[in-house]
Order: structure tokens, then sequence, then C-alpha cells
């Protein structure tokens, strides 16, 4: 298939698994009535359930997904390495150490959005980390110094967060680790205006570096020569993809599999170039959280499986797949 | 429905149903405003202040010892839903909302409510925020130790209209508080501690309601010193306390380095803050103080 094609189709999937998950939840209602609530008709109750519970719900899972498929495969043309993840460089323990933090103390109990708040503090303070430890020898960034200053620094995180969660409460304890645990709960239309506030330009941003990170993967000396400016290129595709995986971290805390595996498998799909992966990696993020999303409410209702755990289990044997047919068709997957 | 001779007047000006209806009013449907006169003004433990013009309907408390108070109230008909977490027969054809914690909104929405009863504190501070946007009420409690779950219980009596069942209730407690206190009074205290599981084991520091029961039955809880309401500590630790007694929370086993020590299991129904304190208390004063109730009433 041509790549629009495949752009066409993942558009219209969007679509359908937005209407999708409107349409199934916990409480059973008919087409008609989800219609109608959306037209502003009908029983109040399921106006509330489909308007103020569903939609913003939906369009979380849409922005999140979209926006960690994207930065994962930014992610893993900038280190040059398939194992890159939206959180390899530390994004998520920093986000994790700020929001564990302001439940400790007691903030997140009188301020509803510090908690919010503090993880993309922390989310900032890791990014801001990692680059000024990858640019201390020169004004160059070193890949391979990044790559390990941000391993490191998340591992750092992490001993914040056990030595914080070892020193609270009972209570603490179980919201920090209900929080890690990563959840679309919590989303209602003010937090998903302030996610597609970050989302948006930042994607728009990343879609139009894509020419100078398909320079980037046959080598940075060659991308110099071809005219890009590499040093440029590699700070803003750093920033944004971090700032992109921070607004997601901080509104539904950290969601794993989604940057590493949606990408791979476009790449498996269309090929490595960026200016098609980028988009379609955008749109496929925002099908598969959407998805897992309805899978995690609905399977086990009325209580939640966390997405993680449907991400992983749905996306691992998926992907799997799709590597073991790749191999036979002689793709690389290599960044 | 007939209208009374007496009502004629009035009723054909208003229209005989709705005198028809208020006679509900002492019926079973709404509870009879008994010792409680609307509007009710009551604070709860976020610090929010409710009004309540009349007796809720259709609640669901997400707090195991709320709901706990709510049947020793006579009062299960109001609840609609539960958690996964009540097991009582009362409540066993109810739908589940899902934990108590983070529960499933679409199914509270669903239930058409008039009140939730949930956590205070930052457990679950986005449920509360949900429930706001969704136009729910919502009464926080925090059954940290016996007074509040003296409160509770008061509370929720005059929320509901049966405040003369919250005094029944509040008795029977005090007395049993009473009873137990009494006769250890005069006795030495026994170094207790409580573990509630994990490696190493969690035990329940001062101002936790076990802390508290284990007080009230005569006992010394050995880590009285200890910061946080609950907390791992350490086997040597456990060792240097110089033990009486352990008492083990449901289903565990005494840890094999005091196997020494006397121990004994508790009833799970023990650990929940609710009306049935007076009871728990009584049964860890007789793990404590054997002797103490070899005689008297119960």
């Amino acid at each position: 298939m041509k790549p629009i094609t495949w752009g066409a189709l993942l558009g219209l999937a969007v679509v359908l698994v937005f209407l999708l998950s409107i349409r199934l939840g916990s409480v059973d209602l008919s087409t008609g009535e989800v219609f109608a609530a959306l037209l502003g008709e009908g029983d109040i109750n399921a106006r509330r359930i489909v308007v103020e519970l569903r939609a913003p719900r939906a369009l979380m899972a849409i922005l999140v997904g979209g926006g960690l498929s994207l930065s994962g495969a930014v992610f893993q043309a900038l280190l040059r390495n398939p194992l890159a993840e939206p959180y390899i460089l530390g994004i998520s323990g920093g986000a994790a150490t700020g929001a564990v933090l302001a439940l400790a103390m007691g903030l997140a109990a009188s301020l509803s959005w510090a908690l919010p708040a503090a993880a993309f503090a922390g989310a900032l303070l890791a990014i801001v980390l990692v680059l000024r430890v990858a640019t201390a020898a020169d004004d160059r960034v070193d890949v391979r110094v990044l790559l390990l200053a941000g391993v490191v620094v998340g591992a750092f995180f992490a001993a914040c967060i056990s030595f914080v969660l070892s020193i609270s409460d009972a209570r603490t304890m179980r919201s920090a680790v209900l929080w890690m645990m990563g959840s679309l709960a919590g989303s209602d239309w003010r937090t998903v205006l302030m996610v597609t506030l970050y989302t948006l330009p930042a994607a728009i941003a990343l879609l139009g570096l894509a020419r100078p990170l398909n320079l980037l993967l046959i080598g940075e000396e060659t991308a110099g020569y071809l005219g890009a400016n590499v040093e440029r290129v590699k700070r803003i595709a750093y920033v944004l993809a971090s700032l992109l995986t921070a607004a997601g971290v901080a509104a539904t805390g950290v969601i794993g599999f989604v940057g590493l595996i949606v990408p791979h498998s476009i790449r498996l799909l269309v090929g490595a170039d960026y200016r098609v992966l980028l988009p379609l990696s955008f749109l496929a993020g925002a099908v598969f959280l959407t998805l897992a999303d309805v899978v995690a409410r609905t399977v086990m209702s009325p209580a939640e499986v966390p997405i993680g755990v449907i991400t992983a289990f749905v996306g691992v044997p998926l992907f799997l797949l799709l590597l073991r047919r790749s191999i036979g068709a002689g793709t690389g997957i290599g960044a | 429905m007939r209208c009374s001779a007496t009502w004629f007047l009035v009723a054909t000006l208003v229209g005989c149903d709705t005198f028809s209806g208020q006679q509900v009013l002492s019926g079973a449907d709404e509870p009879e405003a008994s010792g409680t006169s609307y509007p009710v003004q009551l604070v709860d433990a976020a610090g929010t202040t409710h009004t309540f013009e009349s007796a809720p309907r259709r609640i669901v408390s997400l707090v195991p010892s709320a709901t706990e108070a709510l049947l020793a109230m006579a009062l299960a008909n109001q609840l609609v839903g539960r958690t996964d977490y009540d097991r009582m027969p009362e409540l066993a054809g109810l739908p589940s909302v899902g934990g108590g914690l983070r529960p499933n909104l679409e199914i509270l929405v669903s239930l058409d409510l008039d009140l939730v009863i949930r956590f205070a504190g930052d457990s679950d501070l986005a449920t509360a925020e949900r429930l706001t946007q969704l136009g729910i009420r919502h009464f926080a409690v925090q059954p940290d130790g016996i007074e509040d779950v003296l409160t509770i219980i008061g509370d929720l009596g005059r929320i509901m209209g049966a405040s003369d069942a919250a005094d029944v209730v509040l008795l029977e407690i005090r007395d049993a508080l009473d009873d137990v206190a009494r006769r250890v009074a005069e006795l030495p205290k026994p170094r207790v501690v409580y573990l509630l599981g994990g490696d190493p084991p969690w035990v329940a520091g001062p101002g936790t309601y076990i802390d508290e029961l284990m007080t009230v039955a005569g006992g010394r809880n050995v880590f009285d010193d200890l910061d946080p309401l609950y907390a791992p500590v350490s086997m040597e630790a456990l060792l240097d306390r110089d033990l009486d007694l352990i008492l083990l929370s449901d289903g565990l086993t005494p840890p094999s380095p005091l196997a020494h020590v006397q121990s004994a299991v508790l009833p799970a129904s023990v650990e929940i803050p609710g009306p049935g304190l007076g009871r728990a208390a009584r049964d860890i004063a007789r793990l404590i103080h054997p002797g103490a109730f070899d005689s008297g009433p119960q």
C-alpha cells in the first residue's frame, strides 16, 4: 500500500476508535442514546457519561497515544538506537519524582493541579539536566553521551522515588503506585485542553523536522554536508519530543510500550522515511492507545485494568508477530 | 390514598396528590425525621460545608466503615450501590462501582445518586473533583481513629435523618468500650505489637485505630514511638522491643524469629474502623487479658 493510503486508513481509524470509545463503557448505552447525548439531548446522566467522562477520555487517549508514539519515533532517529522510546532519557523518572514529592508533602491533597504541575516540573528538570550533561564538553550534542546521561539520570530519579516512598506512609505509597501505573481515568476537559496546547504545536513542529531527521539517519557528518544544521535539529528534536512526553506523563502517568512498539510497527509496514513515518506513527499511536483504553475499562468492569498492562499484553504479541514476518520479508528494523 | 377531611380545603388548593405523597414522610420510604430537623448543616473531613435540605434517598458509600455504620442504623434501603470490598449479604444484589478508591464514575453517574460517601485525603483527590464536576454531592470521611468513627456515625445519622438510630449505635459502642476499660483498668499493661504483614513486617504506630484499640484493651503498643501511622520495622527492632504478645492480621503466621513469643490472629473485621469497634476492643482485650473476662456480662 502507498503511504497516502495508510494515512487515510489510519485517519479513518482514529475517528472510528473515538466513536467506539464513547459508545462502549461500564454502563450500557445504546448508539441512539450516545448520539442523543452528543447533541445535548436525552437523559441527563447519559449526557454526563458521554460528554463529561467518555469524550474527554477518548480525546486524551488520542493525544497522549499519538504524542508518545511520535516522540518515540523521533528519539529512535535522534539517538540512532532502536531501543529508544519516549522515557529512555529519564523523563518518566523526573516526572514520577515530582509526583511522588507532591504526594509525600501533602501538596496534592490541597491543590488539585499540584500533582500534574509537579510531574511536569520534574520532567523539565530531567530534560534540562540531561541536555546540560550531554553538552558539557563542548557545544555539540553527542547523542551517545545524551543516551548515557539520560539513562543515568533516570536511575538517579528512580532511587529518589524509592527513598521518598520508603519514608512515606502507606497512603502516599498507594497513591504513588497508582499514579506510576498510568491511567486515563482522570481526563476531563481542562486536562484535555492543557495537553492539546502542548501536543499540537510540538507535534506539528516535529513533523516539520522529518527531512533533517532523515538526513541524520545517514550520519551527522553527511547530514551536515547535505545542508542540515545538525546541532540545531538535534536540540529542537530533543526538547520538543521531551516536552510532548512530559505533557502526556503529567496528565496520565507513565504509559509504556506505545512509544516503542508503534513507531517500529509503522517502520516495518512503510519503511524508514520520516516524512511518512512521523505522521503515521502519531495516527497509529492514537488508535492503539484509544483501543487499549477501551479494553482497560471494559474487560473487568466495573474495575479498571491498568492501561500499561493492556498496551503490553496486546502490543507485545502483535509486535512480535510483525517482527517475525518482517524478518522473512527482509525489512530492517534499525533506525 | 385518601385525603383526610381536615386537609380537604388545603388539598384542593395544592392538589390532592401532593399531600398523599407527603404522607409517605412517616412511611418506610423516607426515614422518619427522628431527632433530625432539616436543613442539616455539617462540615465534612475535607473541610467542606454541606447543607442537606432533606434526607438523601439514593446513596453509595465508598468507605467500608461508613457502609457498616449505615447498615447498623438500618439504612440499607438507601444504599443503591456497593464497592467490590463490601461483602455484606444485605448489599449482595446491588451493582458494584469498583474499588473504594478510583471508583467507576460511569456507574456512579448512572445510579442517579443524591450522595456519595468518600475517603478524605489525597489518596483519591481526582474522584472528588470529578464528582463535583458531574454534579454529584460527595461527603468526605476519614475513619482514622475511634473518635473519627463516632463522628462518622453521628454525622451520617444526622444527614440521613436517623439520629435516634445513630444514638443507639453510639451508646452500644460507648458501653462496650467502657466495659472493656473498666475490666482492664487495674491490670498491668503487657507489651503488644500488631503485625499487618509484609517482609519486613508493617506495624501499627501511634494515632492509628489499631493502636487506640490496643490501648483501650489494656495493652501497650511497643511501637508507640513510630513516626508515620503504619511503617515496616526490622526483625531486630521487633526482637529488641521485648514483646509479651503479638497480634496478627487475618491470615498471617508469626515470623519464625518471633516464634517464642505468644501470638494470636485477629479476624479481618477488627481492622475496619466502624460500628463493630466495641466488639473489636473486646476481642483484643480478651487476648491481652483473658482473665478479666471470666465473669460478668458477655
